[in-house]
């Protein structure tokens, strides 16, 4: 029950976070339904945040600084609510 | 010999004729990416999350840019009206240009207008002045533009610069000396510009224009040197990797 809920949880959290998708995703197959679980992975949103900043300070350092916050929020998603920790 | 000099004085004529018409000028510029895409350039290749880029060479050749200017004023701004919230349109506007740029070659004032997430920034800069003039030639827009060539030197980092060469085209016949972004102090509007990974082009211009508005910045709000606006860029930098590093312990 409480994986269950869990699992509705991340699910209903991390919906509307497109990016947050390819950094870490698990596979649950339950009641023979497959269901992906997204994990936040703090490491992987920094390590994208920093890829777009290497991406973009050679063309304009400043706006590379906004993009690589903007990509790093977007991959966090909402802030964070129990039963995750930020 | 008649024939000759009939000619020359109907080209007298018609340059006169371009000039009478031309107290004021209406630009409009496209852009596209100088190597054929953005999408497949070295750096976004090498990125390790390609598909953040996916679409910005979509969203480039939609970018719409437009250049105002009597003789001594010139207004360069990226037109309203774009989606800029989408991901794509904004990386695309990042390679393309993002600044607004207000010359005013009577007083000497060149400010360039940075608007990043609802906060405005009045940069004034120094004009690039030493350009390379060539006889190469071609034809834009019916008109006949000459090549010159500029090194620019850019900051990237606290003491890392970076150089590479601008190519313009400018036309003598188009008598103001201005063109996209801040390049201008050619004998000729600049028509093509390319400026590292974008190349602009002129595909409209108006050379009846009775009225321009918009030509002159408010100077009410505070204005900074390129050296004050390299330190908030350095604080703002180090601000986000305290915060990613932050992170990136908590895991």
């Amino acid at each position: 029950m409480k994986k269950f809920m869990f699992t509705a949880i991340a699910l209903v959290a991390f919906s509307s976070v497109s990016l947050a998708e390819t950094i870490s995703a698990e596979e649950v197959v339950k009641d023979n339904k497959s269901q992906v679980i997204i994990k936040k992975d703090y490491w992987g949103c920094a390590a994208i945040a920093s890829n777009v900043y290497d991406v973009i300070y050679a063309i304009d350092p400043y706006a590379a600084q906004i993009e690589a916050d903007s990509a790093f929020n977007d991959c966090m998603g909402p802030p964070c609510k129990p039963p995750f920790k930020c | 010999m008649k024939f000759k000099f009939v000619s020359f004085i109907i080209i007298i004529l018609s340059y006169s004729n371009i000039f009478s018409q031309s107290d004021n000028i209406k630009v409009k510029y496209k852009v596209l990416a100088s190597e054929g895409s953005l999408e497949n350039s070295e750096m976004v290749k090498n990125s390790k999350v390609p598909e953040l880029y996916k679409g910005i060479d979509n969203a480039l050749i939609t970018l719409d840019y437009e250049l105002d200017a009597n003789k001594t004023n010139a207004h360069f701004y990226l037109k309203e009206g774009l989606s800029l919230n989408e991901k794509a349109t904004r990386i695309a506007t990042i390679f393309a240009g993002r600044d607004e740029i207000y010359i005013n070659k009577t007083d000497e004032i060149f400010i360039k207008v940075k608007n990043d997430n609802g906060e405005k920034l009045f940069i004034s800069y120094v004009p690039l002045k030493n350009w390379s003039l060539t006889n190469e030639s071609k034809d834009i827009e019916g008109f006949t533009c000459y090549k010159a060539t500029i090194e620019k030197t850019v900051r990237i980092k606290k003491d890392v610069f970076k150089t590479h060469t601008v190519t313009a085209w400018y036309c003598p016949t188009i008598p103001f000396s201005f063109g996209p972004k801040e390049y201008g102090d050619l004998p000729g509007i600049i028509l093509e510009l390319q400026d590292n990974k974008v190349t602009y082009i002129a595909y409209k211009i108006d050379l009846n224009i009775s009225k321009i508005n918009n030509l002159v910045i408010d100077l009410k709000s505070k204005i900074i040197t390129e050296g004050e606006f390299n330190e908030i860029v350095d604080s703002k930098t180090k601000d986000l990797f305290d915060k990613l590093d932050k992170y990136s312990e908590k895991k």
